[in-house]
């Protein structure tokens, strides 16, 4: 037993020279994980602690000076559970931004038309759904970090999902975009769930899956809306092109996923990954007829600033963005206006303005 | 003595490489592959050059993997590892290089204890704290092996051991105990399922138990590993961990004495990468539905 208690003793030590001097992550709020203080949704601040049950000294101090809050521990996992904000009716108008597949650095100036863009429409909430940087670095990370910084100093939340390009500079995203890549934000009358489809390649995992279900059963009220990277149905007989590797789907409890979206009446669900528009409705057929059908609406977004592909029969192509306006938590608007007619296209998403770096050039 | 730390150093660090990308772009990713080499290839170098494997070297070897580990796990504490830089890997070659020392150095002619599947479950769930943990587990075993100082009383020896098939047993053993860490990812919940494996060997070792277990037949334990492979589910984690901590004790128990290192080892890390490769890529026909209950 002696032996055994000196043993433990040293690995308490170990664990003790791994964890001093007692240090933080803050995993909520951070970009990409805004904190939620929406009218109706309990906010909550985490953190995660080098040590388990700890917390440093000006966290701990700020924590308790939070009038009515209590924190809760799992392990090294620490949550300040504020006050619930007073439920409001639902807000007549919200429009959400969702927007994928950002430029790489030698196109920043899309991202920066983005961000110009977005001060000027101001959204009430911009989702990101993966494909980043294209670029492992320090640097562009940090500069794109700057960029969606910029969006939130004027008040628009950024969410953020992990994409498969993300893989390549893991602990990058990691460390400018948090590290909890599955999650939820309530805002407005939505319950935003960021999903991790790119967690190996194109799926979910049942724990994944299980989550989803947890969060779709506790909604209080909250329209679902779920952003992930990957495409959930394949472009199919609507498929034009192969798209240079990119055409993939969703390969991982698809069935299952989109049970619970019809079962929880889920409006819509976003995804990127593709560099090219596409809408599909829920028995997975490309939806160019109309925008007017019943059931969630899957739908399929052009690259920001990545170049551009054509993976179904949908002819158009252009780096863009797009908006989803709700009434009274009810999805109006999620495509824009066909600029050849003017009348509401069925699929496409809003184009990204010309730079003014490239205006009078040809982009 | 018992090698069976090598479970917390191989499944610390697949877990680690999984998670944070692991690539060959730039040399220094090269060295986290040494102690790798060293798994499969040390056991011929202690036959050639016994000199280098002298209870001396082996407390310096030891030493040495206590601290790259302790190093190791100071340097990603609340971050990602990025293999792309030199430091982190330089730690990690040097303390898995001096833990499998120690262990290639050590006769291993023992079965693990109930006190050694204790130590087990401790350190994986340290994993929840961080996932670079377990690899300090294993470097403090190593360093106290060396030393003399690992305590723990050897599991009753089995008759003759010669668990037959013992690679492909080994193999589906890192298949399985994988799993978790494939399903849950940057979430540390995998480690829960590692501490009740633990907590499973360490039952399957006490009481009435172990004389009915004793009687399994072998073929018993490739078959319930790959059962546990396929019925996985992350509602049913601890049970799940459970069971598979009882088949993973008979395994280690039933596994020929001295413990080969290299076949055996390398089965396990075998296992475990092929298991991180087949789940990443579902589009194979047929796969993703035996890879994922329900899927």
């Amino acid at each position: 037993m002696i032996p055994w208690l000196r043993a433990y003793a040293l690995a308490l030590a170990c664990l003790l020279v791994v964890g001093l001097p007692l240090g933080q992550r803050v995993d909520r709020p951070r970009t990409g994980h805004p904190l939620s203080t929406a009218p109706g949704s309990s906010p909550v601040q985490e953190v995660t602690t080098s040590l388990p049950w700890l917390l440093p000294a000006a966290t701990r101090a700020a924590w308790q000076a939070s009038p009515g809050a209590t924190i809760t521990w799992r392990f090294n996992r620490a949550t300040l559970h504020l006050p619930a904000v007073p439920s409001a009716p639902l807000a007549p108008a919200f429009r959400a931004v969702f927007v994928a597949d950002l430029a790489p650095p030698d196109h920043a100036d899309l991202l920066e038309q983005f961000v110009v863009e977005m001060a000027a429409l101001r959204p009430d909430v911009i989702l990101v759904g993966g494909d980043l940087t294209y670029a492992e670095t320090e640097a562009w990370y940090a500069a794109v970090e700057a960029q969606f910084l910029r969006l939130e100093r004027l008040g628009i939340p950024v969410i953020v999902a992990a994409g498969n390009h993300e893989r390549k500079g893991w602990p990058l995203f990691l460390r400018h975009f948090g590290h909890s890549p599955t999650f939820r934000v309530d805002i407005g009358p939505l319950a935003v769930l960021t999903l991790d489809s790119a967690h190996g390649r194109d799926q979910l995992t049942p724990s994944q899956l299980a989550w989803l279900e947890q969060q779709l059963g506790t909604l209080d009220g909250r329209v679902p809306l779920i952003q992930l990277h990957h495409p959930v149905f394949p472009a199919g007989s609507a498929i034009k092109g192969e798209a240079g590797g990119s055409g993939g789907s969703l390969m991982g409890f698809q069935k299952a996923f989109v049970r619970l979206c019809r079962e929880h009446h889920v409006p819509a669900v976003l995804s990127g990954h593709w560099h090219s528009d596409a809408v599909f409705d829920e028995a997975g057929q490309l939806r160019d007829d109309t925008v007017d059908f019943p059931g969630t609406k899957y739908i399929v977004t052009t690259a920001l600033g990545n170049e551009l592909r054509q993976v179904t029969r949908w002819p158009q192509s252009y780096h863009g963005y797009r908006i989803l306006d709700f009434d009274q938590g009810r999805l109006v608007r999620f495509t824009a206006d066909d600029p050849g007619t003017g009348r509401r296209s069925p699929i496409a998403s809003t184009p990204l303005g010309v730079p003014a770096s490239r205006r009078g050039t040809s982009r | 003595m018992s090698a069976v730390w090598i479970l917390l150093y191989l499944a610390g660090l697949c877990h680690l490489l999984a998670m944070n990308g692991y690539d060959l772009q730039r040399p220094a990713a090269c060295l986290v592959l040494l102690p790798i080499l060293g798994l499969l290839g040390g056991a011929a170098l202690r036959r050639r050059v016994p000199g280098l494997f002298t209870p001396a070297v082996l407390r310096v070897a030891g030493l040495l993997g206590l601290a790259g580990t302790l190093l190791l796990s100071r340097h990603l504490n609340l971050a990602g590892w990025d293999v792309r830089e030199t430091w982190p890997d330089l730690l990690a070659a040097t303390g898995g290089l001096g833990s499998l020392w120690v262990l290639l150095g050590s006769a291993a002619e023992a079965a693990p204890g109930a006190g050694h599947w204790l130590w087990i479950a401790f350190w994986l769930l340290t994993g929840f704290l961080d996932p670079a943990l377990p690899l300090v587990g294993a470097g403090l075993a190593g360093c106290l092996s060396a030393w003399g100082l690992l305590p723990g009383r050897p599991a009753p020896a089995v008759p003759a051991p010669h668990l037959r098939p013992a690679a492909l047993t080994f193999f589906l053993l890192g298949f399985t105990l994988a799993k978790p860490g494939w399903d849950f990812g940057p979430r540390p919940d995998w480690a829960l399922a590692g501490a009740a494996m633990g907590v499973g060997a360490l039952v399957a070792q006490l009481g009435p138990l172990r004389p009915r277990l004793d009687r399994l037949p072998d073929l018993a334990l490739p078959v319930g590993l790959g059962l546990l492979a396929i019925v996985y589910a992350p509602g049913l984690l601890l049970p799940w961990g459970a069971l598979l901590g009882v088949l993973v004790a008979r395994a280690w128990s039933r596994a020929p004495r001295p413990f080969a290192v290299g076949r055996l080892g390398g089965s396990l890390l075998l296992g475990m990468v092929v298991s991180f490769a087949l789940h990443a890529n579902l589009w194979l026909p047929g796969l993703r539905h035996l890879l994922w209950l329900g899927n």
